[in-house]
């Protein structure tokens, strides 16, 4: 259906990006530049976060 | 209407007796009543007044500036263009602290919640501890 690239992010490394993106707290996800979880997401609720992203990609394009 | 003696007022705001008397002098306060015997009798628009100059002074605005924002925080319809663009930028740069400030808070936030999650020590103190090095 679609490519996901994904990459963990060391929140002291990168901490102006995690503040911008409003992490307050982690674990979270992030989905393009998007806070979509803070705290654990389960496995279904992760990939119903990404499938409907990746749907709307392929609607774009 | 409340009405209060110089101490009071000291005490309320914080602001010294000598400090209370020259922002007379200067104007920044209007003219204060007086009783027969010559006493000072602040009433709550002062009080009001001081705790607006006591925040102008927080943000490090001068006294002169302070002095134009009181006036368009008394007449705001006839102000001068000069105290309205004044009045205009010290807001900006009110805005400008408040989304600092806003950020700080939130990068301040999420170390405490890390420090607090962390099962191998404290992030806050590790960064502290990596300066030094």
């Amino acid at each position: 259906m679609g490519l996901i690239r994904w990459r963990k992010v060391n929140v002291l490394e990168e901490l102006d990006y995690a503040v911008e993106l409003g992490v307050s707290s982690m674990p979270a996800i992030v989905i393009n530049g998007q806070l979509v979880f803070t705290g654990h997401a389960s496995a279904r609720r992760l990939r119903g976060a990404l499938e409907k992203r990746l749907k709307e990609q392929a609607k774009i394009k | 209407m409340n009405t209060y003696r110089i101490g009071e007022v000291t005490e309320k705001v914080g602001i010294s007796a000598d400090t209370l008397r020259y922002y007379e002098k200067i104007k920044l306060l209007p003219s204060i009543n007086r009783t027969d015997s010559g006493i000072r009798v602040y009433e709550d628009t002062d009080i009001s007044r001081l705790r607006f100059i006591q925040r102008a002074q927080k943000m490090r605005f001068r006294l002169k500036e302070i002095g134009a924002l009181l006036s368009m925080r008394e007449d705001p319809q006839h102000a001068r263009e000069e105290v309205r663009l004044l009045t205009r930028k010290k807001l900006d740069e009110i805005e400008k602290h408040l989304g600092e400030l806003q950020y700080l808070r939130n990068e301040l936030q999420l170390l405490l919640n890390l420090c607090r999650a962390s099962k191998n020590g404290c992030p806050i103190i590790e960064s502290i501890d990596q300066e030094k090095i």
